[in-house]
């Protein structure tokens, strides 16, 4: 007799997974809590969040945008000034210590710098450098638009249920003087490179767990009953400014968060880790979920992610009853006719 | 005698009814209606200096609507009034705030998607003649809605000038003020009373429905009308 003796299926490599076609592979999530549609759930972090926010609104669940596009604006084009991508105009939240930046400035008292960018008569917001394609008229318009979303992101915590969060990076830039946290390096998407100025910080991983548990903390000071499920970003990294081999610091970079998600869920019960990462980079999965530059995740890969979801949350829980739009426009025509004939028909 | 050519869908139904019942107390003035309802006049194709129809439901109800006309000939007409058509009002708050750059692209689709503004460019590349638009009705208010001041529509209809007709020498035109409340909403009053048509239905003449927000009545199109003569005159 011996431990593994009794354990299920689903503890052996060989039966749940060398038996089996990669697409048969299940019950790698067993949810901490359940999630139901119409639970108000907000979407942050790596760029791979935005496919769970995507997700969420197609199965009918209440994905939670608080800061909307105005009305008019056309999919495509709000897509192009990163309406919708996320619940609030973030932008990118790539590392945990971002997460508390953006909590700290819009819970606490914590101020905003005014550090603003110049470029060619158009102004670019550090934390946000691409959220306007072309930067914004005035200093003052941007101060107003950063102002905006931050009071989005605020209502988000104050307004949701769930919290998600994909954690992307461990590398990281900080403004030298003032200590805040750039998302991209400034002088690569804009802004001018000033190496007194900006220091290259690689998180290890007390950084990050503490990062992230103030994170947590302050956003759970704001609403008591939020709750955390936390994701990985299975893309690889762009680029590296570590010294290693952009392949080796991937691996260094995502096993660290890899960690502290597993570590977040042991500290605290209100926080979940879901595992889009290892159903697109473990070797279970041969790589098939990669397009060919194998760092972009394939929407086979996308949807396989968000089944699992979606199928663990039902396995658990049981099966749930999708929202339904509260209204929909009624379509007007029948009545225009009536209207138009009864005043020329006279 | 200033000639007038309206342009329009269903809505232009509210502007007809009234010139019915006005049009002896403006003497000077001659209008002629083409309308057709929904989408219907997506079917217009250009030749030479005329608007004429692809179809023979819009040209069935061009000639209708025109008391015989088959087609929209520019050289008829002083003015051109543009009525409806799914231009719909856009409101221009401070809050929540949106850069420039995403106001403008907003407008551009709310305009650019609009049969209204394709028929203003169909029109504008034959005549250099002066042309309006006038947008669908502010919907009448569900319930008691906030009290706003009608500057969000306003600051809306001029960025619309602005930015999208003034280059086609061209201008919408802010439906009366004095038919709108809580700023953003119709009058209930001017939905009201309006008759469906006499068509061999059981519905013959009954009001129209209370779901029906958008479609306005003949005072108010009497409205429309008499601060459409005096921005022309």
């Amino acid at each position: 007799m011996n431990p593994y003796e009794n354990l299920p299926e689903k503890s052996f490599w060989k039966p749940s997974v060398a038996s089996k076609s990669l697409f048969d592979i299940t019950g790698l999530w067993d949810p901490a809590f359940n999630i139901l549609p119409n639970h108000r759930i907000v979407t942050f972090g790596s760029c791979f969040a935005q496919h769970i926010g995507h997700a969420l609104t197609a199965r009918g669940f209440r994905w939670l945008s608080t800061e909307k596009p105005p009305r008019g604006l056309s999919a495509k084009h709000a897509k192009l000034f990163n309406y919708n991508v996320f619940s609030a105009r973030t932008g990118n939240i790539y590392t945990a210590s971002l997460l508390k930046q953006w909590a700290s400035w819009a819970l606490t008292d914590a101020p905003v710098p005014d550090e603003i960018w110049e470029q060619q008569g158009r102004f670019y917001d550090p934390f946000r450098p691409q959220i306007e394609p072309n930067g914004f008229a005035s200093a003052e318009e941007l101060r107003l638009s950063r102002a905006q979303t931050i009071a989005a992101f605020r209502e988000s915590i104050k307004q949701a249920h769930v919290f998600v969060f994909t954690l992307g990076l461990t590398e990281s830039w900080v403004n030298a003087q003032a200590g805040h946290e750039y998302p991209m390096c400034p002088g690569t998407v804009a802004g001018d490179f000033d190496a007194q100025r900006h220091l290259f910080k690689k998180q290890q991983f007390n950084d990050i767990f503490k990062s992230l548990s103030d994170a947590i903390e302050i956003m759970r000071e704001s609403n008591k009953n939020l709750k955390f499920l936390l994701t990985v970003s299975p893309v690889p990294l762009t680029a590296t400014n570590s010294g290693n081999h952009v392949v080796v610091a991937t691996m260094e970079s995502k096993s660290i968060l890899r960690a502290v998600a597993g570590q977040m869920t042991t500290r605290w019960r209100h926080v979940d880790y879901f595992p889009s990462y290892e159903m697109i980079n473990s070797p279970a999965f041969k790589g098939v979920f990669f397009e060919p530059n194998l760092r972009s995740v394939n929407p086979y890969g996308v949807n396989f992610v968000m089944n699992s979801f979606f199928d663990a949350l039902t396995h658990k829980f049981g099966e749930f009853k999708p929202i339904t739009p509260r209204f929909s426009r009624m379509n007007s025509d029948t009545v225009c006719e009536e209207a138009l004939l009864e005043a020329f028909g006279q | 005698m200033t000639t007038i050519c309206i342009i329009g869908n269903s809505h232009v139904g509210s502007l007809k009814m009234a010139w019915d019942n006005i049009s002896p107390r403006y003497p000077t003035m001659d209008i002629t209606f083409f309308a057709q309802r929904g989408y219907g006049l997506k079917d217009l194709r250009i030749e030479q200096q005329s608007l004429l129809p692809t179809s023979e439901v819009l040209a069935s109800a061009l000639q209708f609507t025109s008391g015989g006309k088959t087609g929209i000939d520019t050289r008829l007409y002083d003015v051109f009034l543009i009525y409806g058509l799914f231009l719909t009002p856009y409101f221009q708050a401070d809050k929540p705030f949106y850069s420039q750059a995403v106001l403008q692209h907003a407008l551009y689709d709310h305009v650019e998607g609009s049969l209204s503004f394709k028929v203003l460019k169909q029109l504008r590349s034959i005549t250099d003649k002066p042309i309006f638009a006038g947008h669908d009705p502010l919907l009448i208010p569900r319930g008691e809605p906030a009290n706003d001041s009608p500057a969000a529509y306003l600051e809306a209809i001029n960025t619309l000038n602005t930015l999208f007709y003034q280059p086609l020498d061209a201008e919408v035109i802010a439906q009366p003020l004095d038919t709108i409340v809580y700023g953003r909403h119709t009058h209930p009053d001017f939905s009201k009373n309006s008759k469906r048509l006499a068509v061999g239905r059981k519905t013959d003449l009954e009001s129209q429905p209370d779901h029906n927000k958008g479609h306005m009545n003949d005072e108010f199109g009497e409205l429309w009308l008499k601060q459409f003569f005096a921005k022309i005159t």
